[in-house]
Parts: structure tokens; sequence; C-alpha cells
């Protein structure tokens, strides 16, 4: 949801944006964003910036193309559409086929974007290409596994930087872009930070777009870097197997180094945390079929890798953002974490398993400090704020999302339903 | 230190053990075989505070704890341990059991069992009703519990399945059709183990079932035996229906868990109002509806009755739950069952031999004067002849009841029932009776309840005298009724529960709340306590649901529906 002078905004399933009452809930206006029929769908939260209500769309992996799209938050009525991926005769469409490919290339915008007031620059990371199998669309695919900052007023792009060219392993670049002003070779630098699916942190300076640093944080072997003068990564001998249509043990498996669960910054110690995965896939492009309108669009063969006894399934991790490294890391056995982490200036980090805990994690070391079960699993995302001087810590329980899907049949019989929980210090 | 230390917790426990037995007999032993409960911890339920194992928290169904490590000076601490969701929308009524660190609980949808200590589920189970089954349920999809026993689950389903499951994987294994639910029969029952027999009862006297109980074998879900409880042709007790073929209709349903004294091998199940609820199509007494029936778990023997309501006309359920307790009654120590009636009068009875001892009103009543301790008949009032010559009365207490099932408790040291009841008139009257058909509504009678106004008071907490049925103390509800099931503890706490969400512990003393929490949804259910390694905990179901529930539902607007176990303990 987003809240801006007495509204509450947010998108539905079946991709409209609504606006309600702040005091009543009743619904006070109601747009449709896409077609649903389509395969385009919302789930991510919209956000307010400078006057816009700005959302994304979701739906790369049934072909659509991707968009921005800005409201007038009184009215509901569109002020820009911005789509992430050129249209013939816009700057960028020279990087597609002469195909319709572009038209049904992928570059979803599901995760909220960042803004930056002085700058006055949004900067929402794109999806992966569609589809998976890059047969279809030789060229770099623009705008896709992407970050773009753009002008909220007019959607205008005033940058954009690739994560990935001619993306091929569902390494969707909409996590979060935490914004910050770190030093860097003895300078403040205004950057966007961003632990990647494909399993780089990208620094950028986000006045302009450069890349200052891409180190890997987990294991990597579709690129065997980043090259920091042209940004683009140097796909290894493996990625040009994959590309001649054999299996790959990919690292990281195609859920990420890490998924869409948020990482948290802190500034004091210039860390970032968050629950990352540590998993191969065995891969292999299939032909993806001829494009049908909302139906599945990939082209891909995803099984399972062999795992050694042992080996753990992901980290909660503190990391420098400019080389990569881990401050501390705590291995996870029993179930991926889609939690987002929220780090407060008391040194406690907020996290949630899937399994149901609630956990109070010490920011120094790792080590969990408190826990609470709640009535089913934690998938999203802890806040923390204060009434009248007091400090409380909510986060909703329920589990669901891309996460249950993936852990085995134990959870699928778990209890799902979601509740609201809000914990406070017991007075004596 | 660390030697001290532990000493200290083993004196402690000791101490605690001490506590425990303290009127309530020697602690079981525990099955030898791991494959339990046995009949011996059964009976001793009561005592031993680590495993919940029978409806009511005893055999008694005193609902009464002799736990005193929670109380009056530290509930303050009383914090969730840990919470479980139960997926379900239809409201949770249910008693939790807990065996050997394992939590068993049911609702309509499912029967779940959890790790005590943790809450993360181990099995689930769907019960799989027949969807359309609601349409012959009359006061909210529920179910109140299951039983333990014998490395078994058993339970029934809203569809009139009596079912057993096993305890360690929640696999089904046997399923017996109690009755058929589209002739209007349903189940929500807790079963009751007596003497190695599986009791259960049926709900549907709204439907013009004819009402029984069943005895299975627990082992392979042989029907035993079965015990209608209208008395038909050849039987004692079939002349008081008129004309006789009446009790084929004659409702009496058995939807709340009976009772059970081992050393008199009775079990003490009540029986529900007379169908239809008007009284045209049934002269006479009616046996055994609106009545209590002593009876042999073996055999389903009837070996006494007594019956409160004779030619019920009022939907007096006499189900609620039968304490029994020793009790002095001028100067003797009496076998005593106890029941606070849905008519407004306090029945106590001689357990040996269903002779009234004492039926005084504990809300108001208009409907009889008092009841006539030497026939044991209630005494219809001038109203309830206006009523039975058909015309409209404002009738105390409402058709709902002065309490309704949600049980009482029996505190043995101070000698008091503590109860929700209410406090509510409805205009009544007969109406036409349309012929009886299978599975539908037979009732006849047009019911209205006069409309609440904020403030209004609706019914009352109360400490109750069983002999005089004077109140010690009582605290005013006003707006919304309480239909939760009271827990009463060694340390002279009381457990509540709102249908806003409020769960609360009250001084037994006084009825002062101490200490109050709000869960997810409303609280409708029956909170238990219990031990583990010497810590006490507290748990309770929300789940906004039941009768109460259903037809209040406007008047709660922001009370979220959806079901869940909390778990409380003292925070260290």
């Amino acid at each position: 949801m987003a809240l801006y002078n007495g509204k509450v905004y947010r998108g539905t399933l079946d991709a409209h944006m609504v606006a309600l009452d702040q005091k009543t809930g009743k619904e006070l206006w109601k747009t449709k964003v896409a077609e649903w029929k389509e395969g385009f769908s919302i789930v991510g939260a919209p956000m307010v910036a400078n006057g816009v209500v700005v959302t994304g769309v979701s739906g790369a992996e049934f072909g659509i193309r991707g968009f921005l799209d800005g409201y007038d938050p009184e009215t509901g009525k569109q002020v820009w559409r911005r789509y992430t991926i050129p249209a013939p005769g816009e700057k960028g469409n020279e990087t597609w086929p002469k195909s319709d490919a572009w038209s049904h290339g992928g570059g979803s915008t599901w995760i909220t974007g960042s803004y930056d007031p002085q700058l006055d620059l949004m900067y929402w990371g794109t999806g992966n290409a569609a589809p998976w199998n890059p047969d279809s669309r030789p060229g770099d695919n623009l705008y896709t596994a992407s970050v773009i900052a753009v002008r909220p007023k007019t959607g205008e792009i005033a940058w954009h930087y690739q994560l990935v060219p001619n993306e091929m392993f569902d390494l969707d670049a909409n996590w979060e872009w935490i914004i910050a002003d770190i030093p860097h070779l003895g300078a403040t630098r205004k950057v966007i930070m961003h632990m990647s699916r494909g399993g780089f942190l990208y620094v950028v300076d986000r006045t302009n777009g450069r890349l200052i640093a891409a180190p890997a944080f987990e294991k990597v072997n579709w690129a065997s870097h980043v090259d920091l003068s042209s940004g683009r990564p140097v796909e290894t001998a493996l990625s040009k197997q994959f590309r001649e249509g054999k299996q790959i043990e990919l690292w990281p498996g195609q859920w990420g180094a890490k998924n869409w669960a948020h990482a948290a910054f802190n500034p004091e110690t210039g860390l970032l945390y968050a629950n990352t995965m540590h998993n191969s896939r065995l891969v292999r492009k299939l032909p993806p079929g001829e494009f049908k309108v909302g139906a599945r669009y990939q082209g891909f063969e995803n099984l399972p890798a062999p795992r050694e006894a042992g080996r753990p399934i992901g980290h909660l991790d503190a990391i420098d953002p400019l080389t990569g490294k881990h401050k501390w890391r705590v291995p996870v056995q029993d179930t991926p974490s889609y939690s987002s982490m929220l780090a407060t200036k008391g040194g406690l980090l907020f996290n949630g398993k899937a399994t149901g805990e609630f956990t109070a994690v010490d920011m120094d070391t790792g080590a969990t400090l408190w826990s609470f079960k709640t009535p089913s699993g934690i998938n999203a995302q802890p806040i923390t704020f204060t009434h009248k001087g007091k400090q409380y810590v909510t986060i909703q329980s329920g589990l669901g999302g891309t996460g249950v899907l993936r852990m085995g049949d134990f959870f699928q019989g778990q209890p799902r339903n979601g509740s609201v929980w809000t914990f406070a210090l017991t007075d004596d | 230190m660390f030697k001290n230390k532990y000493l200290i917790s083993s004196l402690a426990l000791v101490l605690l053990a001490g506590c425990a037995t303290e009127n309530m007999g020697p602690v079981p032993e525990a099955s030898k075989t791991g494959v339990g409960p046995t009949d011996a911890e059964l009976i001793g339920d009561q005592a031993s505070t680590d495993n919940v194992l029978t409806y009511g928290m005893g055999y008694n169904q005193s609902r009464y704890s002799p736990l005193r490590q929670i109380n009056k000076s530290n509930i303050k601490k009383l914090t969730p341990v840990w919470t479980a969701g139960l997926d379900n929308d239809f409201g949770e009524q249910a008693q939790p059991m807990i065996y050997d660190g394992v939590m068993y609980v049911s609702n309509a949808k499912w029967t779940v069992a959890i790790n005590a200590l943790t809450g993360h589920q181990i099995w689930r189970t769907p019960t799989n009703f027949v969807p359309e089954t609601p349409r012959v349920v009359c006061c909210g999809v529920s179910n109140k519990g299951v039983a333990l026993y014998k490395g078994k689950v058993f339970r029934t389903t809203l569809d009139a399945f009596v079912v057993a499951l096993d305890q360690k994987t929640g696999k089904e294994i046997w399923r017996q059709k109690a009755a058929e639910w589209k002739e209007g029969y349903s189940q929500t029952v807790a079963p009751l183990i007596a003497n190695g027999v599986l009791v259960t009862g049926i709900s549907g006297a709204e439907f013009g079932i004819r009402g029984f109980l069943d005895g299975w074998d627990p082992d392979t879900g042989k029907k035993l035996w079965r015990r209608y409880t209208t008395a038909g042709p050849g039987e004692k007790g079939h002349d008081t229906w008129v004309p006789p073929e009446s009790h084929l209709n004659g409702g009496a349903s058995t939807w709340i868990t009976g009772s059970y004294d081992p050393e008199l091998d009775l079990m003490y199940w009540g029986t529900g109002n007379a169908g239809a609820w008007n009284p045209v199509n049934r002269k006479g007494d009616n046996l055994y509806a609106a009545s209590v029936i002593a009876v042999k778990p073996k055999t389903g023997e009837i070996v006494w009755h007594y019956q409160f309501v004779p030619n019920d006309a009022f939907d007096w359920d006499s189900l609620w739950e039968l304490i029994l307790a020793d009790i002095n009654v001028d100067g003797q120590k009496r076998k005593v069952m106890m029941q606070m009636n849905r008519n407004g009068f306090l029945y106590v009875i001689d357990r040996t031999n269903g002779k009234l001892i004492s039926a005084k009103p504990f809300g108001k009543v208009s409907w009889a004067t008092h009841v006539d301790m030497a026939t044991g008949r209630p005494v219809e009032s001038d109203e309830s002849k206006k009523l039975r010559a058909g015309g409209e009365i404002e009738m105390w207490p409402s058709v709902r009841g002065a309490k309704n099932w949600p049980h009482a408790a029996y505190n043995p040291n101070t000698g008091l029932l503590y109860a929700n009841t209410n406090h509510q008139s409805s205009f009544y009257r007969f109406d036409k009776l349309e012929p009886f058909k299978p599975g539908m509504r037979y009732q006849g009678i047009a019911n209205r309840y006069p409309p609440v106004n904020p403030g209004d008071v609706v019914g009352h907490v109360e400490a109750i005298d069983p002999l005089t049925a004077k109140a010690k103390w009582r605290v005013p509800l006003k707006d919304h009724q309480n239909w939760t099931a009271l827990l009463a503890t060694g340390s002279g706490l009381l457990f509540n529960g709102k249908h806003t969400g409020e769960f609360y512990a009250m001084d037994a003393d006084t009825g002062a709340t101490l200490w109050e929490y709000r869960l997810s949804s409303g609280v409708n259910s029956m909170p238990v306590t219990w031990t583990h390694q010497g810590k006490q905990y507290v748990t309770v179901l929300a789940g906004y649901g039941g009768l109460y529930g259903q037809a209040s539902r406007a008047r709660f607007p922001s009370v979220p529906l959806g079901g869940s176990v909390w778990t409380f303990a003292l925070r260290d």
C-alpha cells in the first residue's frame, strides 16, 4: 500500500489501481492498469513520488511488455506510461531483433522503486526478459534486467544500467535498490545498492548510472565477474554451453542468490543484512513454443540439483557492499527465509521464518536473541514504530508467496491464514 | 552454584507435585507401553496436570485445575509463548486435549496435532464433511473436541460420522456413520471414553430427529449399543408420548459430552429439547427429553433418569455440563451432580439415584414459579398457561437460556460454581407447525428478541452457591454476552473470554479482572491449563463463531473470523 493525502493506494491481483478513503476504507477511485487475461497482474506496492502515484506490473513469465504507470492521486487518471521495453523508433529498440519479440519481452516492475527527492529520480529494477529462452531475442534487450532512473512527473528515463544483457536465467533485477551515501576511494558517493538474483552486489552511482562495484556475494558460475569498465558481466564457458542447448548446473539456481525478500542497510555499520540462498539448479533451455496471450512463455527446464548432506540452503548474511565480503554469516539448514530484514539503531535485526518464528538477531554476530512462533509462516516485511515514546514492532504472519511453493509437501499442509502481530517491551 | 540451583528447582517440582495432588487423589501411572492414554490415566486426569485427557478437565467436568503456579500476584506476567493457525473460519469451540507433549485440536474442518511446547503442527487431517451439511446445523458449524484413548484420536464430524485417527500420524483408522445428515442429524459433540467404550451423542432436535447415544468399540469401530433417548414401543416411558409415534421425531438430542463417575460406573448425559418445540403433536411428559439419564457405558442401559421439564415447550435443552461433586447437604456428604439449566434453575441431584436435592432459580425466570421438590416437576406459571393457550409471552429466560452451553467451572475448595450467564428475554409464541419432513426445521415457534440498547446488561459472570443458587458476586456483562467455558484454578483464578477477542483472568473471590489479552479473533471456546516439566501453561482457541456469534455477527463488524491456538505462560 501507499498512503498520501488522506487516501490509501493499492494494486489488485487483477491489475487495477485502487484509492480508498483512509478513514472509512471506502473506494474513491479504481483504474484498470492492464488486462489480467493478457498475463498482467499487480502484487507490488505503489509508490508516491513527487505527487504522483506510480505502480509497476507483474507478468514476465507470461510474455508481457513491462511498464511503469503514473497516476493522479486525486482522480486516478493516468498521467504517463513508460514501457520498460522501447518500441520501434524509440531509443533502445535496436537491442531487440526486427521481429515482434520486443512486444512480449518481459521487463516487469513488480518491486517498488526507491526515490531520491533531491535528484527527483525514482530507481526501479526491471524483471527478466521473455521468454526465458533467449533464442528468439538476440541483442541486449533493453531495458530488461536493468535499473532505470525515472522522473516521477513525466516517466522520462534519465539513465539506465543493464545488469544482464540478453538475460537468460530469470535474473530479475527487481529487488530493492537501497539508496545511501557511502565513502568510496576517499569521496562520499551517492549510490544505489542491489544484491542481485544473479549473485553480484551492484553499487551504482545514482546520479548517472555508472557502475562503482559489483562483487559476487554468493557462489556464481554463470559469469566470472562483472567488467567494471563496460558494466557487463563476463559470461563463463558454462553459460556458453547453456546457450548451445546443454544442461548445466547453474549457481545460483534460478531462485537466485537472493530473492525479493528485502535486505536492510545500516548506515552506521555500512553493512547490508539479508536472507540469501545457497542453491543450484539443473537448467536447460527448451523451445518456448508460440507466444500465446495470457499463457506461460518461458522455454526452460529447471530441475533440482544434487545437494551434499549438511550443505546450508541459505544464510543470514551481513555483507560489505563494496567488497561483497561477509562480516558474518549464519547458515540456514531447514527452510529458506523469504522475510525482509529490519535493522534498528538498537543493534537488532528482525527476521522471520517459514516455520512461523519471528526472531530478533544480534546485528554484530548474527546470534538469535529472541523468538516467537506466530500462527503461520512469515514471509513478510517487519516494521518498527513509536507511539507516545514507546517502540513497537509489527509483522504479518501468513505462509505464502513464491517461497511456499518451493518448500515441499510439508508446507502444503501447514496453516496459512494471515494475521498481524505487534510486539512491545513488557513493563517490568 | 549450579548444583544448588538444580536442587532448588528439584524442590520446586516436588512442591508443585504436592499442590497438584491436593484434593485430587493419587497421580496415575503413565502408560507403560507409550500407547495411551489408559483407563487409569483418564480416571486420574484431574490430578495429572501434564495431560488434559477428559472433556471438562476431569470426568467430573468441574473445569478445575489444582495448579497454583500462575496466581493472582504474578498473573500480569502471563504472556503468549506460541500460536498456531487453524485455517478455519467456521469458529472454534473445542477444548484442546494434551497427551505426552502433543496437543490435539479439532474444529469442523480439521483435526490437528501440535507440538505443545513449540506450537509447530505435527499433522492435520481434514474431516471432509459434506459441504451441504450446515443446512441441518441449527447453531453454528463447529466441533467441541476430541477424545484420546490407547493411541487413537476420536472425533465426530458435522455430517454425523465417528472417526478414529492414529495419534502419531493423523491417518484415519476407522470411520463409522452414526446417522444420516440428510435426515437432520449432525454431530459437534466431543466423544466420551468411559469404561473402555467410546460414547457419542447427536444433534438435530430442531429438525425432528430421534435422539440417541451410541457406544462403539474404540479399537474396531464396531457399534456396541444404541440407546435412543425417546422411549419407543415396549420400552418404559413410551406411554409418555401421545400419540405413540410422536417419539419418532421427539428430539432429545445429546450434543454435550456426558460426565462419568468411575466408581458408580455411570455416565450422566443431559438430553435436549423435545421436538417439535411446539408441543401440539406430542402430549405427555415425553421421556427422556429435557432430562438427565444415568447410563451404563458397557451396555447403554438407563439406570435412572430425572426429567427437568416434562412436555417441554420452551427449547429447554438440559444438555449443559452435569458437574459431579461430593458436597455437604444438611450436614451430610452427598454424591451429587449439578446443572445450571437453560431454563434458569440450578439443579442439584443425588447422582446415585436421581433424587432431586435442590432446584433454585439462578436467573430471572417467568415460565415456572418454582420446582416442586416432592414431585421434582416445575410448576408452570400463568405466563406458561397463556403460552400453551396460544398467546405470546415475554419469556424469561429467552429460548437461548439463562445459561447456554458455555460450561461452568466448580472449585471444590470454595464450593462455588462459576459461569457466564445470560440475562435476556424473548417474545415467544406457538406458530403453525408444518408437517414433519426429514431434514427440515421442525419447530412451529415464533420467537423474537427485544432490541439490545448500548449499555444494556445482557448477562453476567457469576460465582454461585449450588444449593441456594445465590450469587456470591456477579459482574454484569454489557452489550455482549460471553460464550466461553470457564476454567477455575487452585490459585483462585478464573479464565474467561469474549466475542470481541479478549481472553482474561478474573479473581475468583471478587470477579475483578486481573489480566487481559486480545486474541486474533473472538473467543467462544474452552480454556485449559497444563504443565510441562513443572511449568504451567494456559491454552485457549480463538475463532469467532457459535450460535451467539452467528446470530450476532452484525453487532461485531470489526472482529475478524479465523481460528488459532494460543498458549500462554509466565515470562521469566
